[in-house]
Formats: structure tokens, C-alpha cells, sequence
């Protein structure tokens, strides 16, 4: 890890730039044209992704989020469904040496910083299963990765606050009967604790990105400001037109 | 091939592991066709294609679930693909239950 330095990006764009910024990240990454970085972001406006995998169908409700006007966006990630709304969602891409060719061993690796950043803030949180993040059997973070030519891409979301349109997502029945899937926690009131004064979202975000960062810095390797190339942000625009609008890309499950 | 093609599903969530639906077209008892969906993780994403290739011709009713889980587990042998939160027997439950709703 000696030398390695990452470039931080805090880039936040509407909902399919935002797919788009991680896929050119990772390859930008790939074809040896950008560093290591790690983004932190927000969503511009609400939106739904859902897993490489998944049934867009059966995970949300599509004609609901028409109506609200959400974009159901699906990722190049496998994993599931999330709602982009009062969250914040990082991503990381580096070379898989850092974090290891095993998957799984990877996902709780890079969940370290986070857990450890939610210790910042006074939250006791741990790993679960393969790619959460929990705090009192709460989800606050779900992570989900791909990999290419041995780059890693690992985006995740952590909870903030509650929003209506949780509804949007469907939650099967097989799921159901497991412990996971349903039950999700917010960090707003598990970083307020008994403190009754009231915190803005935006507040809230700027802590947790703080936290983040530092928690990141020391974990895993220091940080330099920086900027998406404009080389980056051009490709991102045409991955978004060419790939995230598209009813081909986000239906084809 | 006389009868008409009937589209069955089922679903599946194995302790620990991630959900596994399974869709499946059938004419004259054996799959025509086979969409796996669901929230977990496949390296590389493409070898999902591969798994539901190999499942196209097998015969439904007994033994359905014996021969997916088979056939799963030899392409996934012969392969650097990682298989994570799915596993060829929560592949071949989901698939069996999708079976075992032919109604014909």
C-alpha cells in the first residue's frame, strides 16, 4: 500500500450521470488513463437502481415510478434494489491487489472504513452476510462491486433519512421469510441519539462525508483532492445517453 | 413439438444467500428457455448467460432438480467464474419450483 494515494472525487449529478460517472471511473481506471479514486456523492433527484441481476418488474414498482417521475436505473453491479433518496452513496475503484481477487473477503475489507467512519460519528455498526452493513440488526449500507481487467468498482449507499418513496420497491416473498431485505435503519437518529435538536439532511451528509474521508485516510490510503478528468466526464455522457436512459438496458431482466 | 409453451416461476432464498427467481419456458415437459433474476453477484456477470444456456433442454418433472444442479456445477468446474450469495442448489430449487408449477 506504500505510495498509493487515492483521488478524491466529489462529484454529485442527476441519477444516470451518476450510474454513468462510476462506469467511466472504472474504465478510465482499466485502461491505465486515471488513478485510484474514491467518489462521494448524492442524487441530484430520487432515483431507483437496481442489481446487474435483477427483474426490474418484480423489484419495483415501475408504473408508480413513472408516475413520480423516478428513473429506474439499472447498474452494472449485481446486488439489490436501492432507493437514491436522503442517502449518500460512495464508490471506489482501484486495482483488485489492494483488496484481494476473493470477493467476498473484499467486500468486508472495504466495509471496514465504513464501519469505522460510522464509529466517528458514535455508531456502533458491523458486517453482515456478504455486502451489508448493519446497526442493531438495521441495514444502513448496502455495497455492491464489479470488477474488470482486475479493477475493482464497489459502490455502496449509506441511509440518512426516511423517505416515502421506499414504497417503490417491492420486497418478495421469499425474501421476506429471511431476516434481510425489509428491515432498514436510518443514521440520522443513530448519530442524533438522544440529542433532540434537530439536524438538516445536509448537515448530516457533510459529517458522514467527513467521517468518511478520514476514516478512509487512515484506513486505506490518503487522499488528494481532485477533479473527474474531462475525458471521464465525456464518456460518462455518452454512457448515460447510450446505456442509463435506455429502456433496452434498464428492462433487459 | 405440439402443445403450447407454458411460462412457469419460482423463487428461492437459501439461509445466508441472496434471492433466486427463476423463470422458465416449457413445451412438451422439457425447458425451452431460462431467465435467473435476482440480488446476487456473479464474476463474470456474462457467465449468468452461460448458466441459463446449459438449462435449456432438461426435462421437467423428476430428477428436474438433480440434472440442473448437474449440469451447474460442471460449467461452473470448467471456469474462473465466482458464484457469490447463489449457488448451483439454490439455482436448482428455485428452477424445481418453477416446475412444479406445470399445470398441464
Amino acid at each position: 500500500m506504500e505510495g498509493r494515494v487515492f483521488r478524491l472525487v466529489e462529484h454529485s449529478d442527476e441519477p444516470f450521470m451518476n450510474m454513468a460517472v462510476d462506469e467511466a471511473m472504472l474504465e478510465a481506471r482499466a485502461e491505465g488513463r486515471a488513478g485510484d479514486t474514491l467518489r462521494i456523492y448524492y442524487w441530484k433527484k430520487p432515483a431507483v437502481t437496481i442489481g446487474y441481476f435483477q427483474s426490474a418488474q418484480k423489484e419495483v414498482d415501475i408504473e408508480e415510478a413513472l408516475r413520480l417521475g423516478v428513473p429506474v436505473i439499472r447498474r452494472i453491479t449485481g446486488g439489490g434494489a436501492v432507493l437514491h433518496d436522503r442517502e449518500l452513496t460512495y464508490s471506489i475503484v482501484c486495482s483488485e491487489g489492494l483488496f484481494g481477487r476473493e470477493i467476498v473477503k473484499s467486500y468486508r475489507r472495504i466495509a471496514s472504513f465504513i464501519i469505522e467512519a460510522l464509529r466517528i460519528l458514535g455508531v456502533d455498526a458491523s458486517f453482515e452476510g456478504i455486502n451489508d452493513i448493519v446497526v442493531n440488526n438495521l441495514k444502513v449500507s448496502g455495497n455492491a462491486q464489479t470488477r474488470r481487467k482486475g479493477i475493482i468498482l464497489q459502490h455502496g449507499t449509506l441511509l440518512i433519512s426516511p423517505s416515502s418513496l421506499f414504497s417503490l420497491l417491492k420486497i418478495s416473498g421469499e425474501k421476506q421469510k429471511g431476516r434481510q431485505g425489509a428491515r432498514v435503519g436510518f443514521l440520522d437518529a443513530m448519530i442524533k441519539g438522544d440529542n433532540s435538536f434537530d439536524y438538516s439532511f445536509d448537515y448530516l451528509f457533510d459529517r458522514l462525508a467527513d467521517a468518511l474521508k478520514r476514516s478512509f485516510s487512515s484506513h486505506i490510503a490518503p487522499l488528494v483532492k481532485g477533479e473527474l478528468s474531462r475525458e471521464e466526464i465525456v464518456r460518462a455522457g455518452n454512457l448515460a445517453d447510450e446505456k442509463y436512459r435506455t429502456e433496452e438496458w434498464n428492462m433487459r431482466r | 413439438m405440439n402443445g403450447d409453451a407454458i411460462r412457469m416461476e419460482g423463487e428461492f432464498k437459501e439461509p445466508l444467500n441472496k434471492l433466486v427467481r427463476a423463470e422458465i419456458v416449457a413445451d412438451n415437459s422439457t425447458i425451452r428457455g431460462v431467465k435467473i433474476t435476482g440480488d446476487f453477484f456473479i464474476y463474470p456477470e456474462d457467465f449468468l448467460e452461460e448458466i441459463e444456456r446449459c438449462l435449456k433442454g432438461v426435462k421437467l418433472g423428476e430428477g428436474l432438480k438433480e440434472e440442473v444442479k448437474r449440469r451447474i456445477k460442471a460449467l461452473t468446474k470448467g471456469s474462473n467464474a465466482q458464484l457469490v450469495g447463489i449457488s448451483p442448489e439454490g439455482i436448482a430449487e428455485a428452477v424445481a419450483r418453477a416446475g412444479a408449477k406445470q399445470r398441464q
